[in-house]
């Protein structure tokens, strides 16, 4: 019942949205005065019709998961009436199927919010053009619904109960963590169906970089958001004790982030001075954001990547993502192929202030780095391999070292040309306090230093510098979104390099009663129980950690959880702040002489790295609320 | 020597600056990524090059073993330097692996587990240098799934 009734939603959106793509272009190309109107009109209308259905249909499944109908194959693969009413809610994006519609909404409530905003800032035309080809997008993605992933497929034997929920996602963070990203990755169709419609009709005009600017920092700081909390995620859950893996998923949803930001500059350097080379900058990052988060989409959704993520999917979804990208990427060639020969556009050597060199730099960097995780996540596929996160350590962490480099130059150089000497004076005291940290950072290790810790102390060193001369600048004038944003990445650098640094990590092989030690602190396993409830068997540890006075400063419970119905081994760490410092417990397994394996990890510092997303967030929103029209943010 | 030809050696020394940068780029990003690639293995595909290629490229080469982990076969060598030995199955053949350090949450018995590192025709034992711990859609990584199929 609920399976065909949601059948027949998504093919009733299907030819709604085919019929978006074809009318408003039929309308028109008519040749009378109304006509560019009531093309709009009628692409506005359509696309809000569609999003009402989309509604109804999330709702519809949202439905069945809550009350558990087994007769969905979705709800009976994820879901189980056991489970608490959050995990059975979440389900609903925790599983592909189910998280495609959730995309398929979002870009259907992306859309129509486009539509309907921004009065007049573009011309009946262009925009009605625009939405005939967010049409198209839409159209792509509830074909990929309805010939690979239908939600709606129903069982025809209704099982007694379900699978339940894929433990590691059954998790509070599971409620906002998905919904971000998708909220960030879907966003960039908006940019990229602009930037596409000012290539086809080859023109871009001052104004239009504020339109641009506003819905490329929205889904910017909801991927920010979303990184944030993904990396937090990982950190408490997956239990491998770190911030970041590298992992093909995190690295996909880097990609837009990283051309999104590229975007953002751009649109800066395009604001000082005006020039179609300039314009040609912007709209590519602002379409390449959208096509990478789309290569993200197939990395994930496909398989094809081993990951600690996984959603492994199938090969024909994979191929669907792959033609459907392939189709977009040609088409943004081809775009930008015929702006570029109208215009001609020039690589100019003016005199200009040293900023626009370090902005155009700065790009290409970004652009770099882009390609340089494309490369180490799509490469060794190819050739039935793995690359070791060194890799990504030993190239992009001294190239993120150049752009704090860079970073920390902002205030002082300026758009128009200056004497460095000279403006660079006030600035010495901050670049002298960040040479004093890393002489005091070196010392410490006196040690002959990898050159993992020289990357760290220089890590500290810059962000401090950073953080100086950009506090400089917001306390000479007010505070503008960059300034915050950059405060933001500082911040988040500095957190990144002081844990690398100073991270202790111990494992013990250890008997109840006994202890071992990290840090300053003792800890005392005083012993293991087993408990069970209708979901899973559990084993937790209970241990003391007592600092060097003999007190016990806090006690840690790391667990680990067989599920029952799923047959699956979770272990969910025991985490404790003390001060800016978090400790961190795993239990391990047990050896044969009965003796069990405890890893503690002393993390400084690592709330820094989640504070400054944040921050970055923060600058994201606060753009919204800036004057449009002002330059400057 | 007027200003036009000043002009066009300065440019020429920009676009020669900047390939040999770019050369230079290209060279250490390739050199990096040939360093820290790994390839999967089983542990029979391993024991059967393991006998072919004696003492040949094969030892030296770093390698990423799928498998699971046998039963009753964990056992601590020594807790203070945390030296272990397990014994990974494909369930066809068994490869014996000797590791110090860290272990991934996950690292059970009867579980999936990938270990990086070297293999010693000699000992004919594995030594890792990482465990990995990967989740999946089954919870098994896919090169675990690979070994056992």
């Amino acid at each position: 019942m609920i399976s065909d009734f949601g059948y027949s939603l998504l093919l009733t959106a299907l030819v709604v949205s085919f019929i978006g793509i074809i009318i408003p272009l039929y309308i028109g190309a008519r040749q009378n005065d109304i006509a560019p109107r009531m093309a709009l009109r009628f692409a506005q209308i359509n696309l809000g019709f569609l999003l009402g259905v989309m509604l109804v249909a999330i709702g519809l499944l949202l439905y069945a998961f809550l009350i558990s109908d087994f007769s969905l194959k979705v709800v009976t693969l994820n879901s189980n009436a056991l489970e608490p009413l959050m995990y059975r809610f979440v389900a609903l994006w925790g599983n592909h199927e189910g998280s495609m519609l959730l995309w398929v909404l979002t870009l259907c409530l992306y859309g129509f919010t486009f539509a309907v905003t921004g009065r007049d800032a573009l011309p009946d035309k262009l925009k009605s053009t625009m939405l005939s080809l967010f049409h198209a997008l839409i159209f792509g993605f509830i074909l990929f619904l309805v010939m690979t992933s239908n939600p709606f497929e129903g069982l025809s034997q209704v099982p007694h109960k379900g699978l339940g929920l894929n433990p590691i996602l059954q998790d509070a963070s599971m409620t906002f963590h998905p919904p971000s990203l998708y909220f960030g990755y879907i966003g960039f169709s908006v940019p990229f169906v602009m930037a596409l419609a000012f290539m086809m009709v080859g023109k871009f005009e001052k104004d239009n970089i504020f339109l641009l600017k506003t819905w490329t920092y929205i889904p910017w700081a909801f991927l920010t958001f979303g990184v944030t909390a993904g990396s937090l995620w990982a950190y408490y859950e997956l239990g491998w004790g770190g911030w970041w893996a590298w992992d093909p998923v995190e690295n996909a949803s880097l990609l837009p982030w990283i051309t999104s930001t590229a975007a953002l500059h751009s649109f800066r350097l395009y604001a000082q001075s005006v020039s179609k080379g300039r314009a040609l900058i912007v709209l590519l990052m602002s379409a390449a954001s959208w096509l990478l988060s789309l290569l993200g989409t197939y990395i994930t959704r496909s398989g094809i990547v081993a990951s600690v993520h996984g959603f492994a999917q199938d090969d024909q979804r994979g191929l669907f993502l792959l033609v459907f990208l392939g189709v977009l990427v040609i088409l943004t060639l081809v775009s930008v192929i015929s702006f570029f020969l109208k215009h001609r556009c020039k690589i100019q050597l003016m005199n200009q202030g040293v900023r626009h060199y370090l902005s155009k730099v700065n790009i290409v960097f970004m652009v770099a780095i882009v390609g340089l995780l494309i490369l180490g996540t799509l490469a060794p596929l190819m050739i039935d391999a793995a690359l070791s996160v060194d890799f990504y350590n030993q190239i992009l962490v001294p190239m993120g070292l150049l752009i704090l480099v860079a970073m920390a130059c902002v205030p002082f150089f300026k758009w128009a040309p200056v004497i460095l000497g000279k403006v660079f004076r006030p600035y010495v005291f901050h670049f002298n306090m960040g040479l004093l940290a890393l002489l005091l950072v070196l010392y410490q290790d006196s040690f002959l230093p990898s050159w993992w810790a020289v990357f760290a102390s220089l890590g500290i060193a810059l962000s401090i510098v950073v953080l100086g001369t950009t506090f400089k600048e917001w306390r000479k004038s007010k505070l503008h979104v960059m300034t915050l944003a950059h405060i933001g990445f500082a911040v988040m650098t500095l957190g990144m390099s002081l844990n690398v640094l100073y991270k202790q990590e111990s494992h013990f092989w250890i008997a109840p009663g006994t202890s071992g030690f990290v840090g300053d602190y003792e800890i005392l396993l005083k012993g293991v129980n087993q408990d069970e409830n209708k979901l899973y068997v559990r084993e937790f540890a209970s241990l003391d950690v007592i600092n060097f006075k003999g007190d016990i400063v806090v006690s840690l419970f790391p667990e680990t959880r067989l599920y029952k119905t799923q047959q699956v081994l979770v272990s969910k760490t025991s985490i404790a702040q003390r001060y800016w410092v978090h400790l961190y417990a795993i239990l391990g397994p047990q050896a044969t002489d009965g003796k069990r394996s405890i890893q503690i990890y002393y993390h400084p510092f690592v709330n820094l790295i989640w504070g400054g997303g944040f921050l970055m967030l923060l600058a994201g929103l606060l753009s919204l609320f800036r004057k449009r029209r002002s330059l400057r943010n | 020597m007027n200003h036009r030809s000043k002009s066009f050696l300065r440019r020429i020394l920009l676009v020669v600056g900047f390939l040999s940068f770019l050369v230079m780029a290209v060279f250490y990003v390739s050199q990096t990524f040939k360093e820290n690639l790994v390839f999967f293995t089983t542990p029979t595909e391993l024991l059967s090059q393991g006998i072919k290629g004696q003492g040949k490229l094969e030892e030296k080469t770093r390698k990423r073993l799928g498998g699971l982990v046998k039963k009753g076969s964990i056992v601590v060598r020594n807790a203070q330097n945390r030296e272990l030995t397990f014994v990974v199955t494909d369930l066809e053949s068994e490869i014996s692996v000797g590791y110090k350090g860290f272990l991934p949450d996950l690292f059970r018995e009867g579980q999936g587990v990938v270990a990086e590192g070297t293999f010693d025709p000699e000992t004919r034992t594995f030594i890792a240098t990482k465990i990995l711990a990967k989740h999946d859609e089954n919870y098994k990584p896919p090169e675990v799934k690979r070994a056992l199929k």
